[in-house]
């Protein structure tokens, strides 16, 4: 029976896994190891895809509660239903206007949060 | 006048196609104009194509039948776009691929799922053309009394054109152009709708009474219905009533059900109310004004409405082709980013429309085309030269919507079309040679002529249904079918060819038969006609299900190249990967 193969499992961005001299099979720049898929790469990958699963996860989560809040809260309160502000009804408002800014402020959020973790990530696999 | 405006918006988008830039000659420009489009260009060219007929015309036809939970469909065409931003938008141009078919295969190599998907863009792609041709029919026919007919094979002519001159560079550059347009003819007439309805007395819907006439009207019905009347009343009537041949003679509409002949015209007084199809009283002004109280099942129709939106816009084929044609992964967020913004300053308007609608030309409730109120309220409201001015711009925005987004789909349709055509022939002759490139841009167009051909025949037999509802069906069957396969694909690295090819059977399938059964069959009440005609909340967590179960009984079948798939989506363009 083959002996199994350690393998050294450690967080990509903690010094202890930049500094690791001994980790096979390369010695260089992680992306030695994104192209090859050896496993340190893979890890290198897993946590950048993570990280931006997670970022996507929160901004369209916060989009579906904000949106799906407000057809129960019609239905639990029918008083909100009637209700008007300045001659239109609060229901039109809500959907018909207050929801864009929260959209475009989602997207905003998005799109710098993105960018920011894919430089970190070109950061950590370039450092010599 | 306004047929003027209509042969304008053809005739320059006809040109801008053939003569704006030169004409793509390798199948990249066809495709997707050799991925050279700057990403605020890209994004007005997204918007143009994305604004269709459904939410030009469509949104506002709605509202004005059912009231405030048609709302919920320009919020959910909006924030599409940020769900698609979140998960899709950079991976999906770092795939390298042109469509979803060559996206599916590049994923999960394998051939049977490629041609699964391709069949999808061609149907979803048809279901979402027909009715914007025909809308095209209905805005023809109200603005200048052309045959219904017209519309669509004016519209379908222009797109071979476009599509068989350029290709994807050039429509590019039309559809940037078709936004502005859009937006510019919706915008500028609300100005003066808004202050003619404060000048009117900024009045609202009456709470307590079914919609009734602000002024005499003259209702034009082209082709025959049976109406319901509530209270008699004194009309003049130049056609048929019932058995009755009648020339402009003033006649007693007494109460209960009626029919009305072809082309016949109905004069009624001022504060008559609005007869109704049978069977389809339209909610009184407090239910219309009012959320989940115009439909049957309302929350439940609300939030499948909000899955089909939020899931669908990623699995639209026009609107997934166009994020190849950013240079990178950022540039594709960049472009979605702008989008948003184009997308929610557009959306305001169509409520306008909708709720002026509801005061200004009922009569639309009684013949059914609530779809064309947006042509229409200039000229009511208004009146005069500056109406029909006002009528004219928006005429030329309908066609920009019409022509824009057909063109879209119908360059994806024949992209994927002309791949599997050119497959199926490389299969048989073997190698390919640089003579026979010349020969795929040609059957390209082929494929673009055939993708224009079937939906303009399918419009021109398909019983009519409103403009929105029937684009809402090709969200859902997007969102049941693309949306799992593209999310799965880009996160999940248990995906394997047979649970892709079993969740797309599965939920497209279903989505597919609720689509024939809602168009072909007859009307139904109550769940039965909730859950077809607002399938996704059911269908889209079936597809989600099947897709992940059968990968996971399958595990042994995950393709070897997946690692590196998921290393190609997710790895920012500025890390330069060694080769291996």
């Amino acid at each position: 029976m083959p002996r199994p193969v350690r393998t050294t499992v450690v967080h990509p961005r903690t010094l202890a896994a930049r500094n690791a001299q001994p980790l096979p099979p390369s010695a260089g720049r992680i992306v030695e190891d994104l192209g090859r898929q050896t496993p340190l790469g893979d890890v290198y990958l897993r946590s950048l895809m993570r990280s931006q699963f997670r970022l996507a996860l929160a901004v369209v989560g916060t989009l579906s509660l904000a949106l799906g809040v407000l057809p129960l809260t019609f239905q639990a309160f029918p008083a909100l239903r009637d209700a008007t502000a300045a001659g239109i009804p609060v229901p039109w408002i809500l959907t018909g206007v207050a929801v864009h800014p929260v959209i475009l402020v989602l997207g905003w959020v998005y799109h710098r949060q993105s960018r920011k973790n894919e430089r970190d990530f070109a950061e950590a696999v370039e450092r010599p | 006048m306004s047929a003027a405006a209509v042969a304008l918006v053809c005739l320059a988008t006809a040109l801008f196609s053939v003569y704006g830039l030169r004409p793509g000659k390798a199948t990249s420009d066809f495709y997707v104009a050799s991925r050279a489009v700057s990403p605020t260009r890209n994004a007005y060219a997204i918007g143009g194509e994305y604004l269709s007929a459904a939410s030009y015309l469509g949104i506002a036809g709605l509202i004005l039948a059912f009231g405030a939970d048609m709302l919920w469909y320009g919020v959910g065409y909006t924030a599409g776009y940020l769900v698609l931003l979140a998960f899709v938008a950079a991976p999906l141009r770092r795939s390298g691929a042109y469509t979803v078919p060559d996206f599916a295969e590049a994923r999960l190599q394998s051939r049977k799922v490629r041609r699964i998907a391709a069949v999808l863009v061609v149907l979803i792609g048809w279901l979402y053309l027909l009715p914007q041709l025909q809308g095209a029919g209905l805005t023809l026919r109200t603005v200048t009394g052309a045959p219904l007919w017209a519309g669509p094979l004016v519209v379908t002519a222009v797109v071979i054109i476009t599509v068989a001159s350029g290709g994807m560079r050039s429509v590019t550059l039309v559809q940037a152009f078709q936004y502005w347009l859009k937006l510019t003819a919706l915008a500028v007439p609300v100005l003066f709708l808004l202050l003619a309805w404060r000048a009117d007395g900024a009045p609202w819907p009456d709470a307590a009474a079914p919609p009734s006439f602000r002024a005499a009207t003259t209702v034009t019905v082209h082709q025959a219905i049976n109406v319901e009347v509530r209270d008699p009343v004194r009309v003049t009537i130049d056609g048929t009533l019932d058995t009755a041949r009648l020339h402009d003679d003033p006649v007693l509409l007494t109460a209960g059900e009626h029919r009305i002949g072809d082309e016949t015209r109905v004069r009624f007084p001022a504060g008559a109310h609005v007869p109704h199809p049978v069977g389809e009283p339209p909610p009184h002004g407090s239910d219309w004004t009012r959320p989940l109280s115009g439909t049957d099942h309302p929350v439940y129709a609300t939030y499948a409405l909000l899955i089909a939106t939020l899931l669908g816009t990623m699995g639209l084929p026009h609107v997934i082709v166009r994020f190849y044609t950013n240079p990178d992964g950022g540039a594709a967020r960049r472009t979605t980013w702008t989008v948003l913004w184009l997308l929610a300053a557009f959306y305001l308007l169509p409520p306008v429309y909708g709720a002026l609608g509801r005061l200004y030309t009922p009569e639309l409730l009684m013949t059914g085309r609530t779809d064309a109120t947006v042509l229409l309220l200039p000229d009511r409201l208004l009146g005069g030269p500056g109406g029909t001015l006002l009528g004219m711009l928006l005429t030329a925005g309908a066609f920009a919507a019409f022509l824009s987004t057909a063109s879209g789909l119908t360059m994806s349709v024949a992209g994927v079309l002309g791949q599997e055509l050119e497959r199926y022939r490389a299969a048989r002759t073997g190698r390919r040679t640089s003579d026979e490139a010349r020969g795929e841009v040609r059957r390209l167009r082929m494929a673009g002529v055939a993708a224009a051909c079937v939906p303009c025949l399918l419009s021109l037999v398909v019983v009519e249904r409103p403009v929105a509802d029937v684009v809402g069906l090709a969200f859902a069957v997007a969102a049941s079918s693309f949306c799992p396969l593209l999310l799965l694909g880009i996160w999940w690295r248990g995906l394997t060819p047979h649970g892709a090819a079993a969740g797309l059977l599965a939920g497209g399938g279903a989505t597919l038969c609720t689509v024939a059964v809602t168009m072909i069959g007859p009307p139904k009440d109550g769940w039965a006609q909730v859950l077809l005609t607002r399938p996704a909340a059911w269908s889209v967590p079936l597809a989600f299900a099947v897709m992940i179960g059968v990968s996971l009984l399958t595990r042994r079948h995950v393709p070897p190249g997946t690692a590196q798939s998921l290393l190609r989506l997710h790895t920012p363009e500025s890390v330069q990967l060694p080769r291996r």
